[in-house]
C-alpha cells in the first residue's frame, strides 16, 4: 500500500519510533499502514489531530499490542513492551505525547554494512520514504516479487541475526555515516530526470531529514546542497536533447 | 544474543603463519564472551554419513570438498552484531586470508517453536 502524499512526511517519523518499540520492522510497517488507513478514513471527517505523529504512533502502538497479545506466542516481545510501557510510554489517545524521533537510528540500521547495498537502498526508501514495495521495484525496474523478497530477508536479518537500531559509537561514525550518505545519494541518482517514481524528490527529502537531525555533519549539509543545486538545474539541463555544461 | 564465528581456512598457511594465528587466538579464546570453541581437524579426516534407500552410507571425506574448508568455531555472547563482527574482525586481523563468517545463533529448542 502506498503512503498518500499528504502521510509522506509522517511515515518515517511514525515508523522508526515504532521499530524503536518492538524491534521488529514487520510489525512496525504493518501496524503503521493500519493507523495510516484509520487516518485516512478520520481525519478528513474529524479533523487532523493537534499532534498528528503522536496521534499515529499512539493508535498503531496499540494495533500492535492487540495484535502481540492476541498472538501470545511471543512472550518475550511482551515482556518487552511491558517494560517499555512502564519506562516512557503512558499516553491515551487524548493525551498526545511527544515521541522521540528515532529516524536516525532507523537509517543507520537500514544502511549496515552487514547488507547488501541494493537491500540498503531498498529498504530505506521503503521504511524512511514510506515509497511501496511496487514504487521500488518499478523505480530499480525489479520484478515485484524480487523486490518483496529482498526486503523481507532484509527485515528477518536485521531481526535475526541483531543488527543494531542505534546510532554507531564516534568511532565508527564517520564509516557509518559515510555509507548512509552514499545511499542517499545513489537514490538521488537513479531518480534524476526521467519519468519514474520520483528518487529525487525523496533523496532530498531524506537529506534534509539527515541535516536536520545532524546539524553539525557538514558531510549531510554538502550533499544536501549538492543534491539541490543539481535538481535545482533539472529543467535546464538539457537543450533540444543535447545536454548542457555548467557555464552556459 | 549468541553468534558462531565459522572459521574459514586454506590449506596454503605455512607453519609459522598458522603459530602467529594460534598465538593471537589463545587469549580471545579465554575471554569471558566466549561460551564455547572448536578446533578440527583437516577435511581428509572426515566421514560423510548419508541415508540411501534405508541405509546408511559412509564417504571418507568432507561433503563439500572446496579449497576453503571450515576450521573451527567459536561461539560468543554479544549484544549485537555490531559487537560479534567486532570480534571476527580482530581474528581476522591476525590471519593473512580466508575469511570468518558470522551466524546468529538460534536459541529456541528444536520442535519447541
Amino acid at each position: 500500500m502506498a503512503v498518500d502524499g499528504v502521510f509522506r512526511d509522517h511515515w518515517g517519523r511514525v515508523l522508526a519510533t515504532l521499530v524503536g518499540m518492538f524491534r521488529d520492522i514487520e510489525l512496525a510497517e504493518d501496524v503503521a499502514q493500519e493507523a495510516f488507513a484509520i487516518a485516512a478514513e478520520r481525519w478528513p471527517r474529524d479533523g487532523e489531530p493537534a499532534n498528528p505523529t503522536a496521534w499515529l504512533i499512539t493508535t498503531a502502538r496499540n494495533r500492535a499490542i492487540d495484535q502481540i497479545r492476541r498472538q501470545q506466542v511471543l512472550t518475550e516481545k511482551t515482556r518487552l513492551i511491558a517494560h517499555e510501557l512502564t519506562q516512557h510510554l503512558e499516553p491515551t489517545m487524548d493525551q498526545p505525547t511527544t515521541f522521540r524521533d528515532e529516524r536516525l537510528e532507523l537509517i543507520f540500521t537500514c544502511c549496515h554494512p552487514a547488507l547488501s547495498r541494493e537491500t540498503q537502498v531498498a529498504l530505506t526508501l521503503r521504511t524512511l520514504g514510506g515509497l511501496s514495495t511496487e514504487e521500488i521495484a518499478r523505480a530499480f525496474l525489479t520484478p515485484f516479487d524480487t523486490m518483496s523478497k529482498r526486503l523481507t530477508r532484509a527485515k528477518h536479518k536485521i531481526r535475526d541475526a541483531g543488527i543494531p537500531f542505534a546510532v554507531p559509537e564516534d568511532h565508527e561514525l564517520p564509516d557509518r555515516l559515510a555509507a548512509v550518505l552514499v545511499i542517499v545519494y545513489l537514490v538521488f541518482n537513479e531518480g534524476w530526470g526521467d519519468g519514474r517514481v520520483d528518487l529525487a524528490a525523496e533523496a532530498i527529502r531524506l537529506g534534509w531529514a539527515l541535516v536536520e537531525l545532524m546539524p553539525d555533519e557538514s558531510e549531510a549539509l554538502g550533499l544536501l546542497a549538492l543534491m539541490l543545486l543539481n535538481d535545482a538545474r533539472r529543467d535546464a539541463r538539457v537543450r533540444e536533447g543535447v545536454f548542457v555544461p555548467l557555464d552556459e | 544474543m549468541q553468534y558462531a564465528l565459522l572459521i574459514y581456512s586454506t590449506e596454503e598457511s605455512t607453519p609459522e603463519e598458522r603459530r602467529v594465528v594460534e598465538a593471537g587466538v589463545a587469549p580471545v579464546l579465554a575471554r569471558p564472551y566466549v561460551t564455547s570453541w572448536a578446533r578440527l581437524h583437516a577435511p581428509q579426516t572426515a566421514t560423510t554419513v548419508r541415508q540411501q534407500q534405508g541405509e546408511t552410507l559412509l564417504t571418507d571425506g568432507p561433503f563439500v570438498d572446496t579449497k576453503e574448508f571450515l576450521g573451527g568455531l567459536i561461539v560468543i555472547e554479544a549484544d549485537n552484531l555490531d559487537v560479534a563482527l567486532a570480534v571476527a574482525a580482530e581474528l581476522q586481523a591476525l590471519r593473512p586470508s580466508s575469511a570468518i563468517e558470522v551466524r546468529p545463533v538460534r536459541d529456541e529448542v528444536p520442535g519447541g517453536g
